[in-house]
């Protein structure tokens, strides 16, 4: 008990020194604000998201049912927690920090920002900081793309032009590219941006399973400022290999069912039981045979 | 959480008596349920057909529906016996993550209608050696590709899938538990008593994907959650988990999507990288559990297990 | 002895007599309290029992695997001793075969009381898997039975003739029986003929079959990756094992038979010191088969088979185990080699003891493996960790020793327990020469 005792001081040292180190959040990153009032609305939404996917570890805020892990998962309704400016808790819940996950392609903006909503009812001194630019349209309504794929050197090539009159290329924009999967999207090559005129080029790998003939989902999605990705290409190219599988139930196995068995088994099975079966039937015909030679007159 | 999973088991009940266009409430017992799973009464129009019951009940069916509904049940045993065509799922467990929330195993159990200390998947805490510290390793079936358990079944009650995992015919299984004796991973349960609320689900249809309601004196284990995966949904288990220990995929589709993070890698890129190894890979059971290091072992060793010879 | 006088003695035992009805009527009681155990399991669930997920195998396949083992003394004693010549074996023959029959007979019973689920038995016949174990274990098993049957009947047709003409007090149900069954015998030459060819192929036909029921059942623990069970000499360990039971339940058959029967005439010393003998022989494979099961692993210790090892050798079974190996084993060779102790009361008791040593064999063989399996028990209750049986499970148990006793006690007492036919043939034999 003692050992165990001065084991657990050990550790929650060690687990200090190591893992209550600043989680530093980038300055733009930090000024970051809501594209909405928090209104009770987004505070409902925010508790169920909340509820669904936070509580496990963070347990109910105030209550301080979070769980035992290291380093420790704050309280939402904990002063610690609450020092967060509205953009450090927005890059923290998306990004995550070793185990805390990254909620990146769990969550949407908005979500995240529900949530924040929802965790800022526990703080009473809590004014929003709130700033009415963000209302403005989406980027994917200000650009066009264009996507060529090259077979012969697995190159994706993207242009990116402006939805303006001139239809200038448009330099900067941050593009990531995904192959569909059955479970959700696989990224191909890391995510670039446009140069002076417009182009990223991406290099698919040449071996990455498509469909049947090797056709592969891809979609383009460009990074806004918040980090978060909108698609705005979603494009089939025969840009993998085929696909292959082989039915794992096609070939005769001991595990495989009854009627693929392997063969020799069920030949000797039955041919056994037969055999032994024709000679028990030949005993019961001798003495059957022993009755007809007898007589009944005892 | 536990109002989630039966939800989806409501609505698919109710759908299914919409398919089969018999409206109205519970009437014919016991047996009848047996054999349909379902209690039908107060039939439309159309012409009705008299059947007699194990229990002696006089139950009038609509002619035509009732051949509908036994034609839908079998489809539903071929389809969940044959799997998805051109599937081959894996799971890989990242046991550096694994902080014991227990969330896969409390999902599990409430989809699957188990008691706490059933288990589909359970995490144990490992310490492969005196000096190597402790760490925790959720240990679900591994859905070998050469299944101890399913070459010794008698009945084809437990079988192996096109697309992989091992699956459960309960309404096939004679309770021998010879399955359970020869699984190396001990990742089969047995219901040696009624199963929990057995009163509550006896009515329901069957569903071989899910394996509910399960049932007494048979065996029930790990599923890979069929029916989710069908319905392109990541298993309980790894949906459940708050630390993102799980990615699960297709390896044909050779990409693998982490529960928590959603975020999908390449599967041999993945196992590459991070020295993935399978479980008592000596034994030839060609497991599709991958796991990868308990790098940074977190696992304490409860007292009581100190002792047990079983852990060194 | 006159002819006369051997088909009066041989005879004299078949009758219905109070104490039979007696021992009978307490046989049912028995049964019937035992069977409210089987009720109550069948209702609640094989909860009732001590199993539990990891220890799934317990008292019925234990018992199982013993049943099986006892009825495999058929077919040493008339096939093996049989067709290698020795004549002192006839007036035991058909003690071995009903203890063949009644044992392989309740053995296909109680595998059923292991099931959780008995009204789904026709899907092993409806769906019934060429590759697992158990399909091959029903099979031989039920084959065994119908062939140790007609092992038994084939050579008691003569003795059923006989003793239609011989006992003229008996009740019509009896007579009629023995009139049906005896198919018109009246010991032509066509007819001797075709029995001696009969008796002849089932004497061959037994021995495969007799292998295979226990080294199959021996394959339902071989086949599995578990330390302890996955190993290459459980047959013939299982085989030779069997031969142990069998012959010493023979001994305690033959005792019993003698004193209650008045057979001293016709089973006597020497053929307690005969199967002494044979006892001590088949012992001492046995011993040889588990030097080489325990030795080479418990050199080597391997780290899984260590820990069920461990717990047979000084752990929670290691004083069933040493009971087994040294009590029911080591002495009873030691001890038998000495002629006193092969007189019948001696070697009955020390039959009695190996009996009983090879039954808990039977258990450290099917429940040790299982408590330690590759992967760590955890987060169960504590009674998920080991097994204790329970008395509903041992309530089944006993019923299917009952019913055991029942059927011997039913054929021995119906029909003569001695070949008259045979005594009376070889007797002859002696004296023309």
């Amino acid at each position: 008990m003692k050992n165990k005792i001065f084991l657990l001081i050990l550790i929650s040292c060690f687990a200090y020194s190591v893992f209550s180190q600043e989680w530093t959040v980038p300055d733009d990153k930090k000024k970051l604000t809501a594209p909405f009032k928090f209104d009770s609305e987004h505070q409902k939404k925010g508790e169920e998201i909340f509820n669904k996917t936070c509580v496990s570890c963070h347990g109910h805020p105030g209550q301080g049912d979070f769980a035992k892990l290291t380093p420790v998962p704050k309280d939402p309704a904990s002063n610690e927690y609450q020092a967060n400016t509205d953009g450090e808790l927005f890059f923290k819940i998306s990004e995550g920090r070793i185990i805390m996950p990254s909620f990146k392609n769990t969550l949407k903006a908005v979500d995240i920002w529900d949530l924040i909503a929802y965790v800022r009812t526990y703080n009473k001194d809590y004014v929003q900081v709130f700033t009415e630019t963000a209302t403005e349209t989406s980027i994917t309504s200000k650009i066009s793309s264009k996507i060529t794929f090259a077979e012969e050197d697995k190159k994706l090539k993207v242009r990116i032009i402006n939805k303006d009159a001139e239809k200038t290329a448009s330099e900067g924009v941050t593009l990531s590219i995904y192959a569909k999967r059955y479970f959700g999207w696989l990224q191909l090559d890391k995510t670039k941006k446009t140069d002076q005129n417009g182009f990223v080029s991406f290099s698919l790998p040449n071996d990455l399973p498509g469909d049947s003939i090797g056709n592969l989902q891809i979609t383009l999605k460009i990074t806004d400022d918040s980090g978060f990705e909108e698609t705005i290409a979603d494009t089939i190219f025969k840009a993998g290999v085929p696909i292959i599988y082989n039915n794992l139930l096609d070939n005769r196995a001991m595990w495989n069912i009854r009627s693929k068995a392997p063969l020799w088994l069920i030949l000797t099975y039955s041919g056994t039981v037969l055999t032994v079966m024709s000679v028990i039937l030949y005993i019961i015909w001798i003495l059957a045979q022993i009755r007809k030679k007898g007589s009944s007159e005892i | 959480m536990e109002e989630n999973y039966k939800e989806p088991n409501k609505k698919s009940r109710r759908d299914f008596l919409k398919t089969l266009g018999i409206v109205g409430a519970a009437g014919a017992s016991g047996a009848m349920a047996l054999y349909f799973g379902q209690q039908y009464e107060n039939i439309k129009s159309g012409k009705k057909v008299k059947l007699l019951t194990v229990d002696n009940k006089v139950v009038e069916f609509e002619d035509g529906k009732l051949k509908e509904y036994e034609r839908q049940t079998e489809e539903l045993f071929i389809r969940g016996r044959e799997g998805i065509a051109g599937k081959s799922w894996v799971m890989v467990i990242d046991l550096a993550k694994c902080q014991n929330a227990r969330k896969c195993i409390t999902a599990c159990q409430s989809a699957h209608q188990l008691r706490p200390e059933q288990y589909h998947i359970n995490t144990l805490t490992m310490q492969d050696s005196q000096d190597t510290p402790a760490y925790f390793m959720p240990k679900p079936c591994m859905h070998c590709d050469n299944p101890p358990c399913v070459s010794v079944c008698p009945v084809d009650a437990t079988f192996k899938r096109n697309d992989g995992p091992v699956l459960m015919d309960n309404d096939r299984c004679i309770g021998c538990r010879f399955c359970i004796a020869a699984c190396p991973y001990s990742a089969r349960i047995f219901h040696w008593f009624d199963p929990k609320n057995a009163v509550l689900f006896k009515d329901m249809p069957y569903d071989l994907e899910l394996n509910v309601p399960q049932k007494l004196g048979t065996v029930t284990k790990c599923l890979f959650s069929a029916d989710r995966l069908r319905k392109n949904e990541l298993p309980y288990c790894v949906s459940n988990c708050p630390n993102g220990v799980y990615y699960f995929g297709d390896k044909n589709e050779d990409a693998v999507t982490n529960g928590t993070t959603k975020e999908t890698v390449r599967l041999s890129t993945l196992l590459k990288e991070n020295a993935a190894y399978r479980l008592m890979e000596e034994l030839g059971q060609e497991p599709r559990v991958y796991y990868l290091p308990p790098k940074g072992r977190k696992g304490t060793l409860p007292e009581e297990n100190k002792n047990n010879e079983n852990h060194v | 002895m006159t002819e006369n006088k051997i088909i009066q003695d041989l005879l004299q035992s078949v009758k219905l007599s109070k104490g039979f009805y007696a021992w009978m009527t307490f046989l049912t009681i028995s049964l019937f309290v035992c069977l409210y155990a089987y009720y109550l399991q069948l209702t609640t669930g094989l909860g009732v029992t001590g199993l539990r997920d990891y220890i799934s195998w317990g008292l019925y396949i234990a018992n199982f695997v013993f049943f099986v083992a006892s009825s495999l003394v058929g077919m040493l004693i008339s096939s093996i001793l049989g067709l290698s010549g020795q004549k002192w074996i006839t007036p035991i023959v058909r003690i071995a075969e009903i203890i063949a029959v009644a044992f392989a007979a309740v053995a296909g019973l109680v595998i059923v009381s292991d099931m959780g689920r008995p009204e789904k038995l026709a899907n092993v016949f409806l769906y019934g898997r060429f590759q697992s174990p158990i399909l091959w274990d029903v099979t031989v098993v039920t084959t065994y039975v119908i062939i140790s049957l007609l092992l038994f009947y084939t050579p008691l047709i003569p003795d059923l003739t006989i003793a239609y003409k011989n006992r003229t007090d008996l009740p019509k149900w009896q007579k009629g029986l023995y009139k049906i069954l005896s198919l018109n015998w009246v010991g032509n030459l066509e007819q001797v003929q075709l029995q001696k060819k009969a008796i002849g192929i089932l004497l061959v036909l037994v021995i495969p079959v007799a292998m295979a029921i226990h080294t199959v059942t021996s394959w339902l623990f071989a086949v599995t990756p578990r330390s302890g069970w996955s190993s290459t000499i459980l047959g013939p360990y299982f085989v030779t094992g069997a031969f142990v039971t069998g012959v010493a339940s023979v001994i305690i058959a033959m005792y019993i038979f003698q004193k209650i029967y008045s057979l001293k005439e016709y089973i006597y010393d020497i053929h307690f010191d005969k199967m002494g003998k044979l006892l001590v022989l088949v012992c001492l494979i046995y011993l040889y088969f588990n030097i080489n099961e325990f030795l080479i692993p418990g050199y080597r210790m391997p780290k899984h088979e260590a820990a069920h090892l461990h717990s047979l050798f000084s752990g929670s079974h290691s004083i069933m185990f040493w009971f087994v190996q040294i009590v029911g084993l080591i002495l009873p060779i030691i001890l038998l080699i000495f002629k006193p102790f092969r007189k019948p009361f001696p070697i009955t008791l020390i039959a009695i003891i190996v009996f009983i040593g090879a039954w808990f064999k039977r258990y450290l063989i099917v429940i040790s493996p299982q408590e330690h399996p590759f992967l760590p028990i955890q987060n169960v209750p504590e009674n998920f960790t080991y097994y204790v049986p329970t008395i509903t499970e041992i309530a089944i148990t006993i019923a299917s020793f009952v019913l055991v006793l029942m059927i011997i006690s039913v054929l021995s007492k119906v029909f003569p327990i001695i070949p008259i036919h045979e005594t009376l043939t070889e007797r002859n034999k002696q004296n023309e020469k």
